[in-house]
């Protein structure tokens, strides 16, 4: 099976790239072994953030054959990002 | 602007709750024709920044608000991938990245709608970047009061313990004179680490802003001048000192001995952060507000012109991590030793006590930049201020009591109390000693003679030293008092200085200090009788009155300066006691010269006036020519003219020592 890899760009320490970072993780308990996270800081890599054309963060940026697809915000709407990754949850709030 | 949303809503809201903008097929894909005019200028117009965003998280469209948050033109946003927005409840918050690196903290809120009949996400966006670091700043000053507090309590107590430890040492050391040189040594050791710790808790209540000033007005010019010439011997060979001090820098009315410890502070900081040597720069420049360049949020600073004193490195910079903590006390990054981290806490404490504010600019690697902004002297606008002379200290013999003399004690802590008295007792006095207020009012009472009230300012009960020094001045009126206390506290500090007519003794306090202080205050009274008698100077020019005070001050005369004729009126008909004459100009702002003299005459007919005036005419000198105890004094005069003219009235003035 193919990897699926997520990548999280977050700038620094500030509540917002920790409040999405915190998300992101309680989210993997939802995962597959399939899935695979990456954390990159553009205030330590600017370069890459560069590379991928980040303008905002945090930016969840999901990495598959062709176009990637991205959303931004601090990935509270967990229903709506499991959605957006094509994972079914069956449980309808 | 949720509402502003709603007006779009308004126009064109689907059945599904969602909002459709520029629905109109064009020829290019990305390039919607709007229809709808007003709906357009709203949102070209708003302040938000506005941006819709596609399915794919592709931009769509960003308005000219959008731009300058994204630091990015219309045509590079659109068709960027910068995600698709999701927010649950209201807004929430991202960090944009500008080219160049800069970032800026937005709220986001989103409404779903349909652009080109596509479904697309809406988000606007806010810059809260300046509310953040407002924020923050509020946050910052929060923090530095509170441990300025804590501090403060601790130096307090720490100031009584080391008041008994040095002088019984003192005490000790006197005694073992001829004793074993071991002993002596201990003892001078022990006397040397007490110093020490003396040194840093002055330190403290100087970041605390509980360290009593003693501001005066100084030339920064000759200050400024003084410490580059200081610097450029010590830092070194590998730091170049370059000295940028502007000619003409208006007076400030600090505390000049702190100041240049100030600027000493951030000398050596500034070494530290070079010790591959470098650049610094001591700058000093007027400036006729000091409001863009504010760093700190503290609403009590004042706008107006300021002397701008900064203190610029080539050297390491520091994080923005580290210059959140720089001013707390104790924060040092000098990890081998070197550094105590009560530097910058210092130049904090002391400039905003002088009424001014600090200001740090950083950058890794590029250096530190740190602006000290003064308050230009209301009076002084001028560059022709002297700076006082530092008072030399020579050793003398320790001046002791006259035969009789008597000082009452009041302090609670009993080992301070036990010092005290011996030392008094040592030297010579008659002592009685109380624990409180009330028991010493008591022995007051009881006691005739009693000539020195030396008191704690913290005492149990109601009343503080200062209450009771009042007390029992309104019933002994000859009584001397004075305050013993380890920091100045808010009952004698108004606005960084003390209170006038308040004697004060910094605990810790050394054998030497008291026998000295003790001296000066009895004596004071005795020079009361012959010297210091009041002058009434009525000038509504600010740098004559102070010409004028300070060439009565040089022959033994006290001023007692009013501006105007309404306060020059309140004064000899409230405060007239010991008035000897009084210097009245002839064109007042509110009222002629010529009533006020008539009002003096009507009140005191004996009263010597001086009367200063530009025209010294004929018919002026004849209307005065019937008043008697009068003198014209033209202007200019010089001190010789204006003695002169006192002394012609019988105003007794001798050339103070």
């Amino acid at each position: 099976m193919a990897e699926l890899v997520l990548r999280l760009y977050i700038a620094g320490n500030s509540a917002g790239s920790r409040r999405a970072e915190q998300n992101l993780h309680d989210l993997r308990t939802l995962l597959n072994e399939a899935w695979h996270i990456e954390i990159i800081d553009v205030m330590r890599r600017p370069e890459l953030a560069e590379q991928a054309r980040i303008i905002a963060t945090p930016t969840l940026s999901y990495e598959h054959s062709g176009r990637p697809r991205r959303i931004v915000g601090d990935l509270s709407d967990k229903k709506r990002i499991l959605e957006f990754l094509g994972i079914e949850t069956g449980d309808d709030p | 602007m949720y509402s502003r949303h709603s007006d779009l809503q308004d126009g064109a809201r689907d059945s599904a709750g969602r909002v459709e903008i520029g629905t109109s097929m064009t020829d290019t894909a990305n390039r919607p024709n709007i229809d709808h005019g007003e709906i357009r200028f709203l949102i070209e117009k708003n302040a938000d920044g506005i941006i819709v965003v596609d399915e794919m998280g592709i931009v769509l469209f960003a308005n000219p608000a959008a731009e300058q948050i994204f630091g990015r033109s219309s045509d590079s946003l659109i068709g960027s991938p910068i995600g698709i927005p999701f927010v649950a409840g209201e807004m929430t918050e991202i960090a944009i990245h500008r080219p160049g690196g800069d970032q800026i903290d937005a709220e986001i809120r989103i409404v779903e709608t349909v652009w080109d009949h596509r479904p697309a996400r809406l988000a606007s966006l806010r810059d809260i970047s300046g509310r953040r670091a407002m924020e923050e700043r509020l946050r910052h000053s929060a923090k530095m009061e509170a441990v300025g507090r804590l501090t403060a309590g601790i130096a307090h107590d720490f100031n009584n313990h080391l008041t008994v430890v040095l002088g019984n040492l003192e005490s000790a050391m006197r005694r073992s004179r001829s004793a074993d040189p071991l002993l002596k040594r201990a003892l001078e050791n022990a006397t040397r680490g007490a110093q020490q710790a003396a040194v840093l808790t002055e330190r403290l209540l100087a970041f605390a802003r509980r360290k009593p000033l003693e501001p005066r007005l100084i030339s920064p010019e000759d200050l400024l001048s003084r410490m580059s010439d200081l610097l450029q011997r010590t830092l070194g060979e590998k730091i170049e000192v370059q000295a940028r001090i502007a000619a003409g820098l208006w007076g400030i009315e600090v505390d000049a001995t702190e100041l240049e410890a100030a600027i000493l502070n951030l000398a050596v900081n500034a070494r530290d952060a070079m010790p591959c040597g470098g650049k610094l720069i001591l700058e000093a420049i007027n400036v006729e507000t000091a409001a863009p360049d504010r760093s700190v949020a503290d609403s009590e600073i004042a706008d107006g012109p300021h002397v701008l004193i900064s203190v610029a490195d080539s050297g390491m910079g520091m994080t923005p991590e580290v210059l959140n903590h720089v001013f707390e006390p104790f924060f040092t990054t000098k990890t081998d030793g070197r550094g105590t981290g009560l530097g910058l806490s210092q130049v904090y404490g002391f400039v905003r006590q002088s009424g001014g504010f600090v200001s740090v600019l950083s950058r890794p690697n590029i250096g530190t930049t740190v602006k000290i902004f003064l308050p230009a002297a209301a009076s002084s606008r001028s560059p022709s201020c002297h700076i006082e002379p530092a008072e030399q200290e020579t050793p003398r013999q320790l001046p002791a009591a006259r035969p009789g003399e008597t000082i009452l004690v009041v302090e609670d802590a009993a080992d301070v109390r036990n010092y005290t008295v011996s030392s008094l007792r040592e030297l010579g006095y008659l002592v009685h000693e109380a624990a409180d207020a009330v028991s010493a009012l008591g022995i007051l009472e009881r006691e005739p003679g009693i000539a020195l009230l030396l008191t704690d300012l913290g005492l149990p009960g109601e009343m503080d030293g200062k209450t009771l020094g009042d007390r029992a001045q309104s019933s002994h009126p000859s009584l001397r008092v004075l305050i013993t206390t380890a920091y100045a506290a808010a009952a004698l500090v108004h606005e960084g200085r003390l209170d006038p007519g308040i004697e004060l003794l910094n605990k810790p306090f050394s054998f030497s200090a008291l026998a000295v202080r003790v001296r000066e205050l009895l004596d004071t009274g005795l020079d009361d009788e012959h010297m210091g008698s009041r002058i009434l100077v009525v000038e509504d020019e600010p740098l004559l009155h102070a010409f004028v005070t300070d060439m009565l001050a040089e022959w033994g005369l006290l001023a007692e300066v009013a501006g105007n004729f309404r306060e020059a009126v309140t004064k000899i008909r409230t405060d007239a006691d010991g008035l000897v004459g009084a210097i009245v100009d002839l064109g007042l702002p509110d009222r002629p010269g010529h009533e006020l003299v008539a009002e003096i005459r009507s009140l005191y007919p004996d009263m010597p006036i001086i009367l200063a005036t530009g025209y010294a005419d004929t018919s002026i000198r004849a209307r005065f020519a019937n008043v008697g105890r009068l003198r014209i004094l033209p202007k200019p005069f010089n001190a010789v003219d204006l003695i002169a003219a006192l002394q012609d009235l019988g105003v007794h003035a001798s050339r103070a020592e």
